[in-house]
């Protein structure tokens, strides 16, 4: 089992949902991905910042891959969800957030899997979680010692430090140099965590 | 194509396991051998794979049963999953790096699936992958618009600015200036970073 690498934990859970919710689920995931609905949801999932890479995959329950003779095909009686999640921090606290932050938008996306509980409250939405979950068995990132939020906050502070170097230097005097970069130090303050295991 | 987020694409990969045993052992147990073994190494071999950000391998050995009311059911093959996030539209330069860095590692995992056809022509390989991967409903990538480089080396810039800062602390307005400049410089000759430095 290596669900965790570094300050990352790679969360994967399969869950069962009557095939005929598919189409709900695709009308779902595109209100969510192209049109960015509902908008507090996603703002909010955006400040929370704990994520680095995630996502929902429907597998229908005739599209398991098959690849011949002597795999025997799959009868399943229902489609699953599959989610896979890398973020930061802990496995409850992460869900706790997901539970106390957006439970609308978890809804919209688990309801109707058999026995989904909803996300509030939060003890069964844990249990749901913990019961299909799958332990991963290698699980790899390419900056272990970097959270979502260190990560965001280099990439402003890199973006902010190219835009204060091209600025002209020459001609200012160094107490107006001075008075510039502390300027900058304060814009980039927030920026500035220290990474590392 | 919801494969893709940004600039990053998200494969997801479901290879059927084969069922018996080789040499004594389930295929499914070989494989999580092999996944311990790698875990416990110092020096992960995927980190020669210079756009990967993410990756995991996990066996899914049965779906769980929910009880009643549910239906029981049980999966008739077990499987190995294979999710990577990488820079990219598409999946073959991913897969093609995959196996310039890692053809020995591929081979002993996918070796016990279903069909797959070695690590030797890539062309196969790349539609094995292709016949068992599924779509993506829906993709999140919190900085899916910045290339792996590009992240590692913010990192180390962001290391490296909080160094500078500490070490000039306090430093007469004549010095700082001198002292940014050749800061400057010295990031601007810094190597790129590669993955897993930090």
């Amino acid at each position: 089992m290596a669900n965790s690498e570094g300050k990352a934990y790679a969360l994967t859970v399969l869950t069962p949902m009557p095939w005929w919710t598919r189409v709900y689920r695709r009308v779902v995931f595109f209100l969510i991905h192209v049109v960015h609905w509902p908008k507090r949801d996603q703002v909010n999932l955006a400040k929370l910042s704990f994520i680095h890479f995630a996502r929902w995959v429907v597998i229908r329950r005739s599209r398991f891959p098959w690849l011949g003779h002597p795999q025997p095909r799959e009868r399943l009686h229902y489609d699953y969800l599959l989610f896979c999640s890398n973020f930061n921090g802990g496995w409850g606290e992460y869900l706790d957030a997901f539970s106390d932050v957006i439970p609308r938008g978890v809804n919209n996306i688990w309801r109707w899997c058999i026995k989904y509980p909803k996300a509030r409250p939060i003890s069964p939405f844990l249990g749901y979680a913990a019961f299909n979950q799958i332990d991963t068995d290698y699980f790899y990132n390419a900056y272990p010692g970097a959270s979502t939020r260190d990560i965001k906050a280099a990439l402003e502070l890199h973006a902010q430090l190219e835009t204060f170097a091209k600025e002209p230097r020459t001609g200012l005097s160094d107490s107006e140099f001075r008075r510039k970069y502390e300027a900058f130090l304060t814009r980039i303050q927030g920026c500035l965590g220290t990474i590392g295991p | 194509m919801p494969d893709r987020k940004d600039g990053a694409y998200l494969l997801t990969v479901l290879s059927p396991i084969m069922g018996g045993q080789t040499q004594g052992v389930a295929h499914a147990a070989a494989i999580r051998a092999t996944l311990r073994d790698l875990g416990k190494r110092k020096d992960t071999p995927l980190a020669r794979i210079p756009m990967l950000h993410l990756a995991r391998w996990v066996v899914i050995d049965d779906v769980r049963s929910q009880g009643s009311p549910a239906r029981e059911e049980h999966l008739r093959s077990k499987y190995l999953l294979f999710t990577a996030d990488f820079d990219g539209d598409e999946p073959t330069g991913f897969l093609e790096s995959l196996l310039e860095a890692v053809p020995d590692l591929a081979h002993s995992l996918w070796k016990h699936c279903v069909g797959f056809p070695g690590v030797k022509d890539r062309d196969a390989f790349c539609r094995y992958i292709e016949r068992c991967r599924i779509e993506t409903g829906l993709p999140v990538a919190a900085y899916g618009t910045y290339t792996l480089p590009e992240v590692l080396r913010a990192l180390d810039v962001q290391r490296r600015m909080l160094a500078f800062i500490k070490s000039n602390q306090g430093k007469p307005a004549a010095d700082l200036r001198p002292a940014f400049e050749a800061f400057l410089q010295e990031l601007a000759a810094a190597p790129q970073p590669t993955p897993v430095f930090i």
